[in-house]
């Protein structure tokens, strides 16, 4: 988690506007790739981001100090972003709509493998993806993922097992020998 | 009995687990090679690059926050330039929109659809020996260019600088119309003079209150 002054934060509990500017530079890559990863549409991840980025202007003032400045963000960031899954709109949108994913670069069997890994990702649904992503790379807890979400933690478990099982399905029906054929027909501007 | 993948979850995370599962993926290859791939799959997800935000986000954000204080009491994000620009230039616009034509001849109800330009030829060749007159139209005509290039419009404007910019664009498209019909009104020199000063500064208020307002959102 990216670290700011604590005079970075103070400055923008007074409303000074450089160091409002100054948390979005620190955190908005952070809040961005999350949001990227949870929702894949790039559109719905820049309402997310800016959405965040609003109530961090408008909530600044309320904030405490009782965790790093970073995971309040990003605990805005998770709000924003299940409030988009939320919708029935969006979450139809939000599985279907990840035309925006990268194509294949050229970078070798890493690179394949990870844009393996992210096509698979996007082909989770919406909220297994959220889960898998809050639990494995956030490092939330189920207790937590569920207090987001509005759910049991059995529900969060059942999701992350779920998941990884879709995963494991995904990955190994694609072939990673082959680049041009990791790119699957949901991705479909490749 | 082979582990069930919740199982093996757990033991990746280092969570309490049954003992039994723990033996079975511990003695069993099969188990042990699931385990390893999960944490496998868990870093390569870790590993995944991040991405930037876009081009301009932050002027989004910023425009965005301006809006969403204008919709709150409170306010708690805005400037106190803001305040003082609106303050001037409200006073300026009221003092332009009140003030009295030095020349006030009926009206025809023509519609008030100028081409700036146009009108500045028609009416120049009138008085082209003033100096004064010339230097008016030449400054009325560099002014509506300046205003053509403010071409920024905010999704949400506060009622107070709406108004303000209705009362100036209505003065203007009377000052317009007093010009276009300036012959049929048969007005002097004199009074087509204070008419283009009118103009001028009417327009250049104009100008003033939308560049303010694009500068305050630019942010």
């Amino acid at each position: 988690m990216p670290q700011v002054d604590p005079a970075i934060v103070a400055g923008a509990q007074r409303g000074d506007r450089a160091a409002h500017g100054r948390l979005f530079e620190v955190y908005s890559p952070m809040v961005y790739t999350l949001a990227r990863r949870i929702l894949v549409s790039e559109a719905l991840a820049e309402d997310a981001l800016q959405e965040t980025f609003v109530e961090v202007i408008r909530k600044i003032q309320a904030y405490r100090g009782d965790a790093d400045v970073g995971f309040w963000i990003r605990r805005i960031a998770i709000n924003k972003c299940l409030m988009h899954l939320r919708s029935s709109w969006t979450s139809r949108r939000v599985d279907f709509d990840v035309t925006d994913t990268p194509c294949p670069r050229s970078g070798g069997q890493q690179a394949d493998r990870q844009i393996a890994l992210e096509s698979a990702l996007a082909k989770l649904s919406a909220t297994a993806r959220t889960v898998v992503w809050l639990h494995d790379v956030e490092g939330y807890t189920h207790k937590e993922i569920a207090g987001f979400m509005g759910r049991t933690t059995s529900f969060s478990k059942s999701q992350l097992a779920r998941a990884h099982e879709r995963l494991r399905g995904y990955l190994e029906g694609d072939p990673t020998e082959d680049g041009s054929r990791l790119c699957t027909p949901v991705l479909k501007t490749c | 009995m082979y582990p069930s993948i919740e199982n093996l979850l757990k033991i990746r995370d280092g969570e309490p687990v049954d003992a039994d599962a723990r033996a079975y993926v511990d003695a069993d290859p099969s188990a042990s090679s699931e385990l390893r791939r999960l944490r496998q799959t868990q870093q390569a997800l870790q590993d995944l690059p991040g991405f930037e935000p876009p081009a301009g986000a932050w002027e989004r954000v910023t425009l965005a926050a301006e809006e969403d204080a204008a919709r709150r009491p409170g306010r708690a994000w805005q400037w106190p330039l803001r305040g003082a620009i609106a303050a001037s230039v409200a006073v300026l616009a009221i003092l332009l929109v009140t003030r009295s034509p030095e020349v006030s001849p009926p009206m025809e109800a023509e519609p008030a659809t100028i081409v700036a330009g146009a009108t500045v030829t028609d009416h120049s060749t009138e008085v082209m020996g003033t100096p004064s007159y010339a230097s008016l139209v030449a400054e009325s005509a560099r002014l509506d260019r300046t205003l053509g290039r403010i071409t920024y419009q905010p999704r949400v404007m506060r009622v107070s600088t709406a108004s303000t910019i209705t009362a100036l664009e209505d003065r203007i498209a009377v000052l317009d119309d007093r010009l276009m019909f300036s012959s049929r009104l048969d007005l002097s020199p004199r009074q087509k003079e204070a008419l283009w000063r009118q103009r001028v500064d009417t327009i250049n208020a104009l100008v003033h209150v939308r560049y303010a307002r694009a500068q305050r959102s630019g942010y």
